[in-house]
């Protein structure tokens, strides 16, 4: 479980995040929504210690230095070394956690052997996503953050994604954002949404209501 | 839990070449001290033939100046050598000597002071930017601390330096052994030997371990230039300005420390040579490079930390 307590985020005396109390269930999808600019990425940011902020967040008990070694981020724009090929990213990014030939075997699901020995500078904006994909498999973290997973991705992939991820939640504590909500519809466990610039639980049961992340969305008036 | 994001950076230096690149540069430097000793020979070898030729087959004329002194004496840009024949034989043989395989890594180790800052301050210049440039440091910094993420750079820029730089050597050295048994071909070795006994004492080991801190101490530069400026080109410029063109800055300098210490550890018989130095004290000396490289560490670790991952 993370929990935040009295968390709240200033750029100098700008007010991004309002003082804010809530908790990410562990083994839980939690979806974090919110127009753009509103703070998502930040939120991300802070809870790993890359941005000060007020407040604390806790890991299970744990500041963030004891855990972050079982955290992963995907962030938006994917960053890898692009000089070399998505083979050798995933063995220098991989810290070693599997053998070339087990990445092989994992990267089936995404990107061919081919592709896989090219550089990622020939890469689409779509397989850098499915490369960062293929890291989540292989550090198999704790906590997992994805910023904007869905951006790129084809109808295929988003199809085969959406099981990986509640199959890693089995595992996993995961926090997405995003703005394709037909996408995250069919794996949100719980919702947070952004409310007068303070981040509250909309709905801790998310899967089980019927309402879906669009309506929500309206109800919200942003 | 640091020993494998020590790996991942060393995986990047050899995955992306750039050790390689590094090695083959320090090899092709130390190329060029190897052929500057080659030609020192040959042409020393020739002033040698071309004076005793002058003496028409005289033998009394030879043996008397072969076993007589030389006097160099320079007025203005001239040179006058009393006793060329001798001379030109002794510096025939000082030079073979310095191509022998007996002295060959000694004068690799003595052009270190003169190749090592640039090298491996662009080793330090890479490792320093290379996670900016290509904004993996956003996925490097969320698994280890901004500031276990300076430290693990230093240390592998610590331990690439040691490999690289005794991988170059140790190619140097079998090329300087190929080229000397060319110059056997050339040059008769059994009419130059000679007795050379070279004023500094240090050993080997003291003389390699103190060529591998100039590559430490250049290392550790390029890598705070490297994140002061995020720009390699700049970097690289600004050490090359403060090695090759500016003149030392007086007796607090850090390169004329250097070369102070260098003067008591190795020989210089061969072609490498110092220019002037501004005096000071080993003791000073040892201190001023012993700075520097503290504050390198402590300075980029500070910054680091501080800095955030996601500026460009």
């Amino acid at each position: 479980m993370i929990e935040f307590e009295d968390f709240s985020k200033n750029y100098s005396k700008k007010s991004i995040i309002s003082k804010s109390n809530f908790k990410l269930k562990s083994n839980n999808i939690s979806f974090l929504m919110g127009p753009n600019g509103s703070g998502k990425t930040t939120l991300i940011k802070c809870m790993l210690g890359m941005e000060y902020y007020n407040g604390k967040i806790v890991f299970d008990g744990n500041d963030i230095d004891k855990v972050r070694d079982n955290c992963l981020v995907i962030w938006d724009d994917c960053p890898f070394y692009t000089n070399l090929s998505g083979l050798e990213n995933l063995m220098i990014l991989g810290e070693g956690k599997k053998s070339r030939e087990q990445i092989k075997e994992v990267a089936v699901n995404y990107l061919d052997n081919d592709l896989l020995r090219k550089k990622v500078n020939t890469y689409s904006y779509g397989q850098k996503k499915k490369l960062a994909l293929l890291l989540v498999e292989v550090l198999e973290p704790d906590y997992l953050f994805m910023d904007e997973i869905s951006n790129g991705l084809d109808y295929e992939m988003m199809r085969t994604l959406t099981k990986k991820i509640k199959k890693w939640a089995e595992k996993m504590s995961i926090l997405v954002t995003g703005h394709q909500f037909s996408f995250y519809n069919e794996i949100v466990d719980s919702l947070l949404v952004f409310k007068d610039k303070q981040i509250i639980i909309s709905n801790e049961n998310f899967n089980k209501s019927n309402k879906s992340l669009e309506d929500i969305y309206d109800e919200q008036t942003y | 839990m640091m020993n494998k994001h020590i790996n991942q950076e060393l995986l990047y230096g050899v995955y992306s070449k750039s050790f390689l690149i590094i090695t083959i540069i320090l090899i092709t430097l130390f190329s060029v001290i190897i052929f500057m000793n080659y030609n020192a020979v040959i042409d020393k070898y020739h002033d040698y033939t071309w004076t005793l030729m002058s003496f028409e087959g005289n033998e009394t004329a030879i043996e008397k100046a072969l076993a007589g002194e030389f006097h160099v004496e320079k007025q203005g840009n001239i040179t006058h050598v009393k006793n060329p024949l001798l001379y030109h034989k002794v510096m025939t043989e000082r030079y073979m000597y310095t191509a022998s395989p007996e002295y060959m890594h000694l004068q690799l180790l003595e052009s270190s002071i003169v190749f090592n800052p640039i090298v491996f301050g662009l080793l330090g210049l890479i490792f320093a930017t290379y996670d900016k440039k290509f904004k993996t440091i956003k996925i490097k910094t969320v698994r280890i601390s901004k500031k276990n993420f300076s430290i693990i750079k230093q240390i592998s820029l610590a331990i690439s330096s040691l490999l690289i730089f005794i991988s170059a050597l140790a190619i140097s050295y079998i090329i300087a052994v190929g080229v000397y048994y060319r110059l056997l071909n050339i040059v008769p070795l059994s009419n130059f030997v000679t007795d050379v006994s070279l004023v500094n004492i240090s050993s080997i080991f003291t003389k390699l371990i103190f060529a591998y801190i100039i590559a430490l101490l250049f290392v550790q530069i390029g890598y705070i230039l490297g994140v002061i400026f995020k720009n390699r080109i700049v970097g690289i410029m600004a050490l090359m300005l403060y090695v090759y063109i500016l003149p030392a800055f007086g007796k607090y300098d850090l390169y004329n420390s250097i070369k102070l210490v260098s003067l008591r550890v190795f020989d210089f018989y061969g072609v490498v040579r110092i220019s002037q130095i501004t005096e000071t004290t080993l003791f000073n000396a040892i201190i001023i490079i012993m700075t520097v490289f503290l504050i390198t560490i402590i300075t980029s670790t500070i910054i680091t930390s501080k800095r955030s991952s996601f500026n460009p």
